[in-house]
C-alpha cells in the first residue's frame, strides 16, 4: 500500500468512525433535550391516580428500564424519584446520573439553594434530611430545571398520594397494570415542533451511512493491496502471511483511528457520555471496515474465483 | 456502445453511491423540513412582542363572606366590569391585559372520553356523569379556558388554524356563546354543534364556531407549555359593563373570572407603567380592591423553551452536517473507483476506433442513470415521510441536478485526460 492510499484509508476509517460517534452523542444529547423539554418525563409516561399508586410503588427495581416520580410538594418543583433499571439519562450539565437503589441522592438545577463544604459536596435539605447531590440538572445551566429538585430515597415514594410511572409501554409496560387505570400526560416542549418525527430518522440516516460507507471502504481499501498480493502470491509467498502483511499496516491505523475517535468523543460528550455506547459508536464502523476488507482479501486468496488480473 | 459493458463489475459501487446520496438527500429534506416547523413554533409562540415583562392581577377579596357581601351590590359589579374595561382600553397605559381563566365546564351530554374532562392527567379523580340541578340533566365537568380577545391575539391562539370567533359579536346577555374547541376535540364534535352547559350556574348554549390548531399553547399559571388540546375555551365579552341586575349571580362571578389576568408590559417601559396603569384605572372605576403580583417565571421559562427549541434545531444541523460530509466524501471515493474500473475499458475501446462523442455520451449516461434512480428512490421515500414540504423536496431535487452536473462535468474531463494519457504504471 502505498502512503497515499493509506492516508486514504486513515481517512475513511476517521470519517465513519466520526459520523457514528457523532450520531451517538446526537442520540444522547437528544434524548436529554426532550426529557429537558417534557418535565423529565418521556412521552410515554403516564399518571396514576393515588387509589391505584400501589401499582407501581411495590415495583421491583430491575423489573423495568425507567422512572417513577411522585410530587413531595403542591410547586411540583419537588419530586421524589425511583430509578428502574437502566433509563434514558436526565439531562444534567455536571457530575452524574443516580444510580437505581442509591439513597439519599440528589439531582438539582443550578439556581437551588444547597450546603456544603467543598463544591464536590453538596447536600440540599428535604423534611429534615439532607440530600448529597450527584447531579445538576439541565442540559445548560440555566434552563427550565433550574429550580428543580429530585430526591431518590429508600420509601421516599409512597402510595399516598398519585405516582408517574415513565417507563417505556406506557401503562402496557408495567407488570399488572391496566390501561384504564392510568392517564397520558402531554406537554412536551418537542410538540411544538416535529423533532419527534425528524430526528429518529436524521439518527437512521446516520447509522445506515456508517455501516454501508464503513463496508465500502473496506472493500476499497482491499482493493488497494490487491495487486501486490497478487504478486507476493505467485512469487511464492503463503497465503497465510500474504494476508498477514496486507492486513498489518490497516489493522494498526484502526487501533489508531478508533483510540482517537473514541477518546474525542467522549472528551466532548460532558456529563452525558457513556463508556460502553461511545466505545461501541467509534469501534463499529472500524471493526466493520476491516472486516469487510479481510473478508475480501481472504476471498481472493482462499476462495473459488481468484480475479488477479483486474 | 453498451453501458452495460462499462458497468459490469462496478454494481456494487453503483449501489453504495446511490444508497449514500439518497440518505444524503433525505436528511436534507428532513432538516429543510425540521427548520420550516422550528421556525412556525418561535413565530407562533415566541415571537420577540412575546417577550414581556408579565404581571399578575387578581382580586384582594380573598375572605369567602366578603366576597359574597361585594357581589351582592350590582353598583359594585359595575365598578369591577369598569375597572376591567379601563385596563383593556386605555391606549396611553401601554399594557395589555391578558384575562384568562381555567375552571371546570359542565357540559350535558358530553360526547367526548376521559381525556377532556377536569382533572384528568393531575393524579386526581375525574367525577365523571352526574346529573346536574340546574340544567337536569347528565353533565360531564370538562376542562375549560376563558379568555379575552387580547389573549387569544397575544399567544396567537388561532395561527394556522380555523379558529373563527366574532369577538365583537360575543354577547352573554343571548344566552348562545360561540366557543372554540382544542384540536383533540376534532371527530368528537363539529364546527355547528350546540353545546348545552352550566356556566356559573346560568344554562348557556354554546356552539361550536371551530377548533384551535394542535398544540396551541399559552402560559398560564406559572406554566409556558400549556397546551389547549383538550379544552373547551369561552370567549369573554368586550365589557360586561351595564350587565343586567336579574343576572347578577352570574355577573358577579363573571366579573371576579375576568379579573384574574396577567399583565404584559414590554421591556422598555419604565417600572411603575402597570402601577400607573392600575391606580388610574381605580380612579376612574371606583374599584381598589386588586393585588398585583410579579410573575418572573414568564420570562425565565419564556427564555429557556425558546431556546431548547432553538437548541434542537442547532443539533440537527450539526449532525446533518456530518451527514454531508461523509456522504459527500463517500461518493466521490466510489465515483473515482468506479471511473478506475472502468479506465482500461475506455482505452481499450478508444484504441479500437470508438469516437470520442461516443465514450462521451455512455459516461452522460452513467451518471444520468446513477442520479435518475437517486431521484426516484428519494421520491418514493419521502412519499412514505408523514412531513409534507413542497418547497424542501424542490430544494433537494435542485441539490441532486447540481450534483448530476457537477458529477457529469468532472467526469468528462477525467475521461479526456483517460484517452490522452497513456496508462500509468501500475501501483
Amino acid at each position: 500500500m502505498t502512503l497515499s492510499k493509506l492516508m486514504l484509508s486513515v481517512l475513511l476509517l476517521a470519517l465513519f468512525s466520526a459520523l457514528s460517534t457523532g450520531v451517538s452523542m446526537y442520540t444522547q444529547v437528544r434524548a436529554a433535550m426532550a426529557l429537558e423539554g417534557g418535565d423529565l418525563r418521556t412521552e410515554t409516561a403516564v399518571q396514576l391516580r393515588q387509589a391505584d399508586a400501589h401499582l407501581v410503588t411495590t415495583i421491583g427495581d430491575h423489573a423495568v428500564n425507567g422512572r417513577l416520580f411522585q410530587n413531595l410538594d403542591d410547586s411540583g418543583r419537588v419530586r421524589a424519584v425511583r430509578t428502574l433499571g437502566e433509563p434514558a439519562p436526565l439531562p444534567i450539565h455536571d457530575g452524574r446520573q443516580i444510580r437505581v437503589g442509591e439513597s439519599r441522592v440528589a439531582l438539582v438545577g443550578a439556581q437551588v439553594k444547597t450546603h456544603g463544604s467543598g463544591a464536590d459536596e453538596r447536600y440540599v435539605d428535604f423534611a429534615g434530611r439532607a440530600y448529597r447531590v450527584v447531579g445538576w440538572l439541565g442540559v445548560h445551566q440555566n434552563s427550565v430545571l433550574s429550580r428543580e429538585v429530585l430526591l431518590q430515597d429508600a420509601d421516599l415514594i409512597t402510595d399516598e398520594s398519585a405516582v408517574v410511572a415513565d417507563v417505556p409501554d406506557g401503562a402496557a409496560g408495567i407488570p399488572g397494570l391496566s390501561a384504564e387505570l392510568a392517564q397520558t400526560l402531554g406537554s412536551q416542549t418537542d410538540q411544538r415542533t416535529n423533532i419527534d418525527f425528524v430526528s429518529p430518522i436524521v439518527i437512521a440516516c446516520g447509522w445506515v451511512l456508517s455501516i454501508v460507507g464503513a463496508l465500502s471502504s473496506g472493500l476499497l481499501i482491499a482493493r488497494f493491496s490487491w495487486r501486490l498480493m497478487a504478486l507476493r502470491y505467485r512469487l511464492g509467498q503463503r497465503r497465510l502471511s500474504v494476508f498477514l502483511e496486507a492486513m498489518t499496516p490497516l489493522a494498526a491505523v484502526s487501533v489508531a483511528v478508533f483510540a482517537v475517535s473514541a477518546g474525542v468523543g467522549l472528551l466532548t460528550a460532558g456529563s452525558l457520555r457513556s463508556v460502553p455506547v461511545m466505545v461501541l459508536a467509534a469501534g463499529l464502523p472500524v471493526l466493520v471496515t476491516v472486516a469487510g476488507a479481510a473478508s475480501a482479501l481472504a476471498w481472493s486468496l482462499w476462495g473459488g474465483n481468484r480475479r488477479w488480473v483486474l | 456502445m453498451g453501458v452495460v459493458t462499462f458497468l459490469r463489475g462496478t454494481y456494487g459501487t453503483l449501489a453504495a453511491k446511490i444508497l449514500v446520496l439518497v440518505f444524503l438527500l433525505v436528511s436534507s429534506y428532513n432538516l429543510m423540513s425540521f427548520s420550516q416547523s422550528t421556525r412556525d413554533a418561535v413565530d407562533r409562540s415566541f415571537s420577540d412582542s412575546a417577550q414581556v415583562d408579565m404581571y399578575g392581577l387578581t382580586d384582594q377579596l380573598a375572605d369567602p363572606t366578603q366576597f359574597d357581601e361585594y357581589r351582592q351590590s350590582m353598583a359594585n359589579i359595575d365598578k369591577v366590569a369598569r375597572f376591567y374595561d379601563a385596563l383593556q382600553h386605555d391606549d396611553n397605559s401601554k399594557v395589555q391585559l391578558l384575562s384568562a381563566f381555567d375552571q371546570a365546564m359542565p357540559v350535558a351530554d358530553f360526547e367526548g372520553g376521559e381525556e377532556f374532562e377536569h382533572g384528568y392527567g393531575t393524579g386526581g379523580t375525574t367525577q365523571g356523569s352526574y346529573d346536574d340541578p340546574i340544567l337536569q340533566r347528565p353533565v360531564v365537568n370538562v376542562k375549560s379556558v376563558q379568555m379575552s380577545q387580547t389573549t387569544f391575539d397575544f399567544y396567537n391562539l388561532d395561527a394556522g388554524g380555523d379558529a373563527a370567533i366574532d369577538w365583537a359579536a360575543v354577547d352573554y346577555s343571548s344566552g348562545r356563546v360561540p366557543v372554540l374547541l382544542g384540536a383533540n376535540y376534532e371527530g368528537v364534535y363539529a364546527a355547528g354543534d350546540q353545546l348545552i352547559v352550566d356556566y356559573y350556574s346560568k344554562p348557556t348554549q354554546m356552539t361550536v364556531a371551530g377548533f384551535l390548531p394542535p398544540d396551541a399553547s399559552m402560559f398560564y399559571q406559572g406554566n409556558i407549555n400549556f397546551f389547549l388540546d383538550d379544552y373547551l375555551l369561552v370567549p369573554y365579552p368586550d365589557s360586561i359593563e351595564g350587565a343586567p341586575a336579574a343576572d347578577k349571580t352570574f355577573y358577579g362571578i363573571l366579573a371576579f373570572a375576568m379579573l384574574n389576568a396577567n399583565i404584559a408590559v414590554a421591556q422598555d417601559q419604565p417600572d411603575d407603567t402597570v402601577v400607573r396603569a392600575l391606580e388610574s384605572a381605580a380612579t376612574s372605576s371606583g374599584f381598589d380592591q386588586y393585588a398585583l403580583l410579579n410573575v418572573p417565571t414568564y420570562l425565565t421559562q419564556f427564555a429557556a423553551v425558546r431556546a431548547l427549541v432553538q437548541d434542537n434545531f442547532g443539533l440537527v444541523l450539526t449532525i446533518e452536517l456530518l451527514i454531508a460530509c461523509a456522504a459527500l466524501v463517500m461518493s466521490t471515493v466510489l465515483t473515482l473507483s468506479a471511473d478506475r474500473r472502468r479506465e482500461r475499458r475506455v482505452r481499450v475501446l478508444w484504441e479500437l476506433g470508438v469516437g470520442r462523442r461516443v465514450l462521451n455520451r455512455t459516461v452522460l449516461a452513467i451518471s444520468a442513470l446513477e442520479y435518475a434512480a437517486v431521484v426516484a428512490v428519494f421520491l418514493v421515500i419521502i412519499q412514505a415521510l408523514p412531513n409534507e414540504d413542497g418547497s424542501a423536496r424542490t430544494l433537494c431535487l435542485v441539490a441532486a441536478v447540481s450534483l448530476f452536473i457537477l458529477d457529469s462535468v468532472l467526469r468528462q474531463g477525467r475521461l479526456q485526460r483517460t484517452i490522452r494519457h497513456r496508462p500509468r504504471s501500475e501501483s
